[in-house]
This record gives structure tokens, sequence and C-alpha cells, in this order.
């Protein structure tokens, strides 16, 4: 099990320090049974399709990657998360075949056609522009649910 | 992470976030997070290990069934495997290209013990690649031979090139030195299940391409070019 207070001390003031704005308590949108909606992976590793362009420093933007896609490389600007666990399998950090499997179980009612990948780095300020323009894509999509993962 | 919660709730649609950071949840107030217990870099347990993801994935998503209006943070606390301790993991004798230059040694003689490595690794990585049928090299854009290239280089007195319309030098240099560390990862966990931090202290401190981007950093402390010195401040090399 890890902790904050089991990582180095370094790591701990890093991570401490980040820019977390508070937003105050944000009312839950609600929405139909699981079984019913489409599910959108969003990740903050910074990984992307092989060829795209990769994030620079300080990106504000992000990668769609598309539904099918397993052929992926990571450019996040920090080194300072283990990156073997996504080099041996690409759902330690993008659950892309576990989501396939409960939608053919019919946990959820589908996976989206794309999900998108934006770089944690960033400030969250910085990036609220191009989240609004993935959330405005997402509804377009019939995304029902956003399942958000941090690296 | 958090933060685009708020941005995608107030738009309209429902989240669930995994947190590696419990504080950043408990600052942040996103709508729904689940809490999970991993490394940082490994917000669904472990790698192959289908059954611990999907169980995170599930709790995770259950959360969007719970009625409440208040912010929801509840904590995974199934662990996961660990692989193999780094006093138990060793690669495959076949990955040593004999014995390394000591710590502080001449750039030159690093260099020269990485393109000696690169001669034993790289077939290595391209079979555990074939085998794996997958490979998380090549964010660079260029071939991993390229990347030991540039490396070495650099490591000798070289700039990275600048390519108008492309990658910065900086940038081009990172994501090389990312690539050498992808291929000698996966090319040591093919056939064996080492930890993360197993991986780690076997790559930055037992083989030639960790030493040579450790020099690299060093050299590049009091760079002239500021996005390069900036690489040493902690883009190149993790905290050790």
């Amino acid at each position: 099990m890890v902790r904050l207070n089991d990582l180095r001390e370094s790591t701990q003031r890093a991570l401490l320090d980040l820019d977390c704005p508070d937003y105050g308590p944000t009312r839950p949108v609600e929405g139909p049974p699981l079984a019913e909606r489409t599910v959108a992976i969003v990740s903050t590793a910074g990984i992307h399709r092989r060829g795209d362009r990769p994030f620079s420093w300080g990106a504000r933007d992000f990668r769609e990657i598309g539904r099918h896609e397993r052929d992926m490389v990571i450019s996040h600007v920090s080194v300072n998360f283990d990156r073997t666990g996504f080099q041996q399998d690409l759902n330690t950090i993008w659950p892309i075949d576990r989501l396939e499997e409960l939608a053919a179980g019919g946990h959820i009612g589908d996976v989206a056609p794309l999900g998108y990948s934006f770089v944690g780095a960033t400030s969250p300020t910085e990036m609220e522009t191009a989240a609004a323009e993935a959330a405005t894509a997402m509804r377009a999509a019939g995304v029902g649910a956003v399942l958000l993962a941090p690296v | 992470m958090c933060g685009l919660a708020v941005v995608f709730e107030r738009a309209g649609l429902p989240t669930t976030t995994i947190a590696l950071v419990r504080e950043h949840a408990e600052r942040m107030h996103p709508p729904r997070a689940l809490w999970v217990p991993f490394g940082m870099g490994r917000p669904f347990g472990a790698p192959d290990a289908p059954a611990l993801q999907r169980h995170v994935v599930e709790t995770a998503l259950g959360l969007l069934e719970q009625a409440g209006q208040d912010p929801l943070l509840v904590d995974f606390l199934q662990d996961a495997p660990t692989g193999d301790a780094r006093e138990i993991w060793r690669p495959a004798a076949e990955l040593s290209a004999g014995a390394l230059p000591a710590e502080g040694a001449e750039p030159e003689a690093l260099a020269e013990a990485l393109r000696r490595e690169a001669a034993v690794m790289l077939p290595r990585h391209a079979a555990a690649a074939a085998a794996h049928q997958r490979t998380t090299t090549g964010a660079s854009g260029q071939s991993t031979e390229s990347c030991v290239a540039l490396v070495a280089g650099c490591l000798t007195g070289e700039d990275p090139p600048e390519t108008p319309g492309g990658l910065s030098g900086g940038m081009l240099l990172k994501l090389a030195a990312e690539d050498i560390h992808a291929a000698w990862c996966e090319a040591a966990a093919h056939g064996s299940s080492p930890s993360a931090d197993a991986l780690a202290s076997w790559y930055w401190r037992e083989t030639a391409a960790g030493r040579a981007v450790r020099a690299l950093n060093r050299r590049l402390e009091g760079h002239k070019n500021r996005r390069l010195r900036t690489l040493s401040d902690g883009l190149l090399v993790p905290g050790m």
C-alpha cells in the first residue's frame, strides 16, 4: 500500500506543492444506470498514439485516442512516476481492455469512440479551455460517464 | 485530474476519478473519487493483473450509481502485486555487456560503454517486442539506435539538433533518453516479473545507459542553452 508518507521526501513535497485550486463542492451530475451509459477514459498520463506530436512542456492541449488504438507512447514531461507498468501492459494506465470486457458483459452500455489524454503536470486552471472542448466533444458523442485516470 | 472532473461535471458529464494522491482529492473535491493505494504510474494496480484492474474500474464506475450531493471519496484497500523485489530479481545474464565504467568515468568511456551495451540490448529488445507484439519506444520519432547515437554524442559535448518546425533539441534529447529507458526495461522485463523498484534500480545503477544519462544530466547542469539546462532539473533523471 502506497501512501504519500511512503514516498521520497522530495516527491512528497513536489506533490503537495502542486497547484490544487479549491473549486468547492461540485454538484454531481446524475445519469441512467451504468448498463445504459457510454463510458470514456480521460487520462493525464501524457500518452498518445505513436506518430502524434509529443506533448510540449507545460502542455495545455489534449490528444484524442480511438477506441481501438493500442499502439501508444508517453511524452509526459515528468520522469518521476513509474513507466514500466505501462511498458508491460497498457491497461495499467489506460484500462481500455477492461472497459471493453465490461461492455461485452453488459455492465456498461458501451465504450466511447474516443478517449482523451492530457498532461497532469500542467496546472488544472490552464487546462480548463481544452477540457471544456473535450467535454463538448464527449457530450456530442453521447458519453454518459467519464473515468478519469491520473498517473 | 480533479480539476478536469470539475470542468466536465459543470459541462454536464458525470465523472468518477481515480486518485493516487488522496490529499489532492481532499483539497479539490471532485464529485466522486476512488483513492487507490498504488504507486505513481500505476493507477489501475499492476501490469498483467486483469482481475485487479477490472476490480478498480468497476469500483470507480460503481460510485456513479451512489446517490448523494456531497463529494464522495472512497478508499480502495486491495494491494497490488508488486513483482520481484530488487534484492531478488536479476535480469537475464545475456543482457550484460561486460564491466561498467566506474561512477564518474570520463564521458567518452561512458559513451563507448553505452554503444557496446546497445549492441547487446537492441536485439533483445526486438525479440521482446516481437513476443509482446508491442513496444512503447518511439515517442522521439527516432529509432532506438538513433537515440543511442544522440545521447552518446551529447554526452561527449555535442548539442542536439534544432529542427525548424520539429521538436526542439531539448525535447528530442529528453524523448531519446526515455526511448532508451523503454527499450532497456522492456528487454529486461521480458520473461520475468520485476517490481518497478527493481527495474528502476537496475536501469539507473547497473546499466551503461542509466549511468550515461545521469552523466549527461550532470553535463547539462551548467549548459549555456536554457532549455537544455532545464532538462537537468528533474526532466531526465528521476529523483533518486
